[in-house]
């Protein structure tokens, strides 16, 4: 497929910016400034970055509780994001979501949740409202390997084939749920193959490889728009943190993690960029700097910001 | 063979079917399996198959008639099958089921004593009304469990405001001695049985005592302080029964006599008690009655000169009282009540006629000790001391 | 003003408000063709068409929480489960997804949907699975409204009510009362969602009730008149937002209050309104709070054993005299 130089860079700078927040909400955490858990991404920005662009504004997405980049990747701010980890209420869900329920209704993203496959159904009902007031747009449901274990996603499958709505499903297979290797919890070799079960295509893809993500990505989505009914993706990648930052890792080796952190998908990217595209090392280093410098200011905007007042405790718990 | 074609039950919740249209006649031969008729039930219309071959022998339900679920409709059978007597369908109720007492949660209905209890908002009523939640007697509660509850505290209230307007009147605090003689007497009324015993008696003997006595003493020989010597020999002779106290079930007997004398003061009824008073003199009793009473309208009687009477004797002759009776003071066994002296013609042994002052006695028991032989014949022992006083020397 | 069923009242709002608003649509197992498994939706299928009333697989989790995603992005969807009972399947999507979201979301979304199902048993041997009352579950957790019409009138206002919140309305209905009749308006009118009904007035005893019993406290408020008994009977309507107030003036005024509910006395509703009375009315109260609900058995399939289980008439009458 052809690229413009432009498109290239955003991709790049879409990773180094999922990476670079990433990295910054790890500071904050070892600084003890966030509560609760994080769920880094860091090893896995191909994917949200990929599906992402190839997603137009009125497109939705549902999350998981593994949600900054998918966050990040679909439009939202991330000083709101960042003030959102501090609980504070400039925060896009003004400070009472947290990391686990981070969203951003603004960018179509429905949000993160903390219960895994959580999300699937409202993605179906997004797609249903599509379908049924002819709206033309489409939902992407990212969700794990592990979630492809619960009701939900049986259901949500069944339920998108039967009607043919405008959804597709990505799963980030990263290897281990927790600590469970997917080997153990799912019983077939490749997650797609579980999509023959709903008479709907199943493919599965390289997810730490940029033009491979984005190109499934695409034709999946232009096929669901267009009428033909939900799909099933996976892409293959591994998740470089613990399933929440500061887990001790027990279920995998350091070796492991090493020789998967070679298939980073940003070095990949970078070396296809400069060999393949023969674009410069500085532009790169540019684009990352400057991701550096948002998110640092993303960080000190947070850090300014006021905490919530108590006496506001009450107030969303009804629409009026 | 006879065969019922009864209407099914389709769906949990029908009851009924209403017959539409029966597609057969009566007569007319059925193969099992043929449609024989159609029935509309809440959700649709449906046909019934008959269940076996034969004839269609009686058709019991009418088109537009209503038949309960699992009952016949018609029958189906040979020509010469007798049809059973004429059972019209019948609605069946639910069979009655007596539901016996379930043992509920965890103390449910705890038949902890709640008797002298007061709900919250017969507190609240008490506290408005400014009533003392000590003066609302235990076991007159009337809510659950004996509870004391509003009626009850009001109906208190309604006792006590019987008459008077209440914006009309003026208040004041009355002294001490008169409050604990209320609270006394109000619980005499209350916790004790007490019936009356009277006599008239003859007070001519007893008044010329008198005289004869107030001519060589130098206080004033009262006719109270002679009825308390005659009181006294009185109850000497009915120590075990008289000279009693009631006591929480068992009864007391005192070994000492001492009688009170109710005394008038202007802060309220004074009762100064004369101990042993059977072993004085009447002159010695005269003085000692007289003393007592000066003090009590000082305000200056001890108290064990106040407390301790086993018996007490309240005279009223001095008014223009004729007779009354009193009330029993706790925890003595009785009360005389004393009359004036009224002359008045009575007749004599022989049915002679004459004028003798008379006086009217009143005894008060407590009927817990003395029942109404021990008061007849107690009283009867008083009369005969005050007729006869030379009894008493 | 006519005579109609419950059942009846409930469709008529289900018609009326889809007529009003496209945007009102219905998931559920069976409700198309079929007309659901009692027959509320019967005859909607023909009127509104597939797009409208929608046929569901068997997936009680997905019901709601397609609702809710079809919520957010701007229909208002009325989901059906089959059973209160059949709830606990989708409870991760009512109790973790509907009723948070708003919140945890900071107010960015609204989910305008109403989930219905039926509840109680009715003496009708549906046993253990299919006979529970559940409204204790939903009140409990902040974000929900729960509401239990009693009859056709306040079924077909507060039916409308629901679809009309811009909050996740369970809506509970009961069995035993789709076939009650009573009247009803024709025509637009709403019932509004947190707000207790003082269904009869009187001197004597207040009943606090809800649902199926609230026909069963005004049989008895008149059986009880006729013995010069004067019972105040209140129906909450909603047990979440809890109405208090009407409770608290009606002790205030008899001092002596019974609650009573088909659901398990046990942490039911009648536990939350004795302890709101005790904490708003304690020195108006002349006998302690006497609570009524069913015994903490499931639902016995057999007839004397389910009507052992359940509250009965006899029972309230017995409360109802105990504190008089």
């Amino acid at each position: 497929m052809d690229y413009t130089k432009q498109q290239l860079l955003v991709f790049y700078r879409e990773m180094q910016r999922i990476r670079q927040f990433e990295e910054a909400a790890i500071v904050l955490w070892d600084a003890n400034m966030i509560k609760g858990s994080i769920h880094p991404y860091l090893g896995q920005e191909a994917i949200a970055a990929g599906v992402c662009q190839a997603l137009q504004e009125d497109d939705y997405i549902v999350s998981t509780h593994r949600g900054h980049g998918h966050c990040l990747a679909k439009g939202a701010g991330p000083g709101s994001m960042m003030a959102e980890l501090l609980g504070k209420t400039t925060g896009c869900c003004r400070g009472r979501g947290g990391s686990m329920h981070i969203a951003d209704v603004g960018t179509r993203n429905l949000g993160a949740n903390g219960l895994v496959a959580g999300g699937l159904g409202f993605g179906v009902g997004a797609a249903l409202t599509s379908k049924l007031k002819k709206l033309g747009y489409v939902t992407v449901a990212f969700f794990g390997e592990g979630a492809t274990g619960e009701g939900m996603f049986h259901e949500s499958l069944n339920m998108a084939a039967i009607w043919k709505l405008p959804i597709v499903f990505v799963c980030e297979n990263n290897r281990y749920s927790v600590s469970t290797d997917c080997n153990y919890s799912v019983p077939v070799a490749d997650v797609s193959e579980r999509a023959k079960a709903y008479g709907i295509p199943g493919v599965t893809a390289d997810g730490n490889d940029m033009h491979a993500v984005y190109e499934t990505a695409g034709e999946y989505i232009k096929r669901a728009r267009n009428g033909e009914g939900p799909a099933l993706i996976e892409y293959k990648t591994y998740r470089w943190e613990g399933h929440y930052h500061g887990e001790p890792q027990v279920y995998r080796t350091k070796e492991e993690v090493e020789e998967w952190k070679k298939a980073c998908p940003i070095l990949r990217y970078e070396k296809v960029l400069t060999q393949d595209y023969k674009i410069s090392v500085d532009e790169l280093n540019e684009i990352k700097q400057a991701a550096v410098r948002e998110m640092e200011e993303a960080v000190v905007f947070a850090k300014d910001s006021p905490d919530p007042v108590p006496g506001t405790v009450f107030d969303y718990v009804y629409a009026d | 063979m006879l065969t019922k074609i009864i209407i099914p039950k389709i769906g949990y919740t029908m009851e009924e079917a209403m017959v539409v249209k029966w597609l057969k006649n009566e007569g007319d031969p059925v193969k099992a399996g043929d449609a024989v008729l159609e029935i509309a039930s809440d959700k649709a219309n449906i046909e019934i198959e008959a269940p076996a071959g034969g004839i269609l022998l009686k058709i019991l339900t009418a088109e537009g008639e209503s038949i309960p679920v699992l009952q016949a409709a018609g029958y189906i059978g040979e020509a010469n099958d007798a049809l059973p007597g004429e059972d019209k369908p019948v609605k069946q109720d639910l069979p009655a089921v007596t539901v016996e007492k379930i043992q509920d949660t965890p103390a449910a209905n705890t038949k902890d004593n709640r008797a002298n209890r007061l709900s919250p908002r017969a507190r609240k009523f008490a506290r408005e009304h400014a009533l003392d939640e000590k003066d609302i007697g235990p076991g007159s509660g009337t809510g659950y469990n004996g509870l004391i509850v509003e009626r009850d505290v009001a109906k208190l209230l309604d006792v006590q405001k019987t008459g008077f307007a209440k914006a009309d009147a003026e208040y004041i605090t009355p002294s001490s001695y008169k409050q604990v003689t209320a609270k006394r007497l109000t619980q005499s009324v209350r916790d004790i049985p007490q019936f009356v015993t009277g006599a008239e008696v003859n007070a001519e003997s007893l008044l010329r005592l008198k005289d004869r006595l107030q001519e060589a003493a130098a206080a004033r020989i009262s006719m109270t302080g002679l009825l308390v010597k005659c009181a006294a020999c009185a109850i000497r002779d009915h120590m075990r029964s008289v000279n009693v106290s009631w006591a929480d079930g068992k009864i007391a007997l005192h070994p000492n006599i001492r009688i009170g004398v109710a005394v008038a003061t202007d802060k309220g009824l004074v009762v100064a008690v004369v101990a042993d008073p059977e072993r004085k003199s009447l002159t010695e009793i005269a003085l000692e009655l007289k003393m007592l009473s000066e003090k009590a309208r000082e305000g200056k009687l001890p108290a064990e000169e106040m407390t301790g009477s086993t018996f007490t004797i309240s005279n009223l002759g001095m008014y223009e009282v004729d007779q009354f009776e009193a009330i029993v003071n706790p925890p003595e066994s009785g009360i005389l009540a004393v009359g004036r002296i009224i002359r008045k013609p009575v007749a004599l042994k022989d049915d002679a006629v004459a004028v003798k002052p008379m006086m009217f006695l009143n005894l008060t028991s407590d009927h817990r000790v003395l029942d109404g032989a021990d008061a007849a014949k107690f009283i009867g022992a008083i009369k005969k001391y005050i007729e006869f006083p030379e009894l008493m020397l | 003003m006519r005579t109609i069923s419950y059942l009846d009242a409930i469709k008529e709002a289900m018609r009326e408000e889809m007529e009003r608003d496209g945007n009102v649509i219905q998931l559920g197992e069976d409700i198309g063709l079929h007309g659901g498994a009692f027959g509320v939706t019967r005859g909607l299928f023909q009127q509104f068409g597939c797009e409208r009333i929608i046929d569901t697989p068997i997936a009680e989790g997905t019901i709601v929480s397609c609702a809710i995603g079809a919520a957010i992005t701007g229909l208002r969807p009325v989901a059906e489960l089959m059973f209160i009972d059949f709830s606990t399947l989708a409870m991760d999507q009512i109790c973790n997804q509907a009723a948070k979201m708003r919140y945890m979301l900071g107010g960015q979304v609204q989910i305008p949907m109403v989930i219905r199902f039926p509840e109680g048993s009715g003496y009708k041997g549906t046993a253990a699975q299919h006979s529970q009352c559940l409204e204790a579950w939903y009140a409990h957790v902040p974000g929900l409204k729960v509401v239990l019409p009693s009859n056709p009138y306040n079924a077909k206002g507060l039916f409308k009510a629901a679809v009309r919140d811009n909050n996740p309305v369970i809506f509970i209905e009961q069995k035993t009362l789709y076939g009650m009749k009573g009247q009803v308006p024709d025509g637009d009118y709403t019932v509004s969602i947190g707000k207790s009904q003082v269904a009869r007035e009187g001197r004597d005893v207040t009943v606090v009730t809800y649902a199926y019993m609230t026909k069963v406290a005004l049989e008895l408020a008149e059986k009880l008149a006729a013995e010069n008994i004067s019972l105040e009977v209140i129906d909450l309507l909603t047990v979440k937002p809890l109405d208090i107030e009407p409770v608290v003036e009606s002790v205030k005024k008899t001092g002596r209050l019974v609650v009573a509910h088909e659901a398990c006395k046990t942490c039911g509703v009648g536990a939350e309104v004795s302890a709101l009375v005790n904490e708003l009315a304690f020195e108006y109260l002349d006998a302690p709070i006497q609570r009524i609900g069913a015994r903490d058995v499931p639902i016995p399939f057999n007839y004397p054993e389910e009507r052992a289980a359940i509250v009965n008439e006899s029972e309230i009458r017995e409360a109802v005299l105990r504190i008089r």
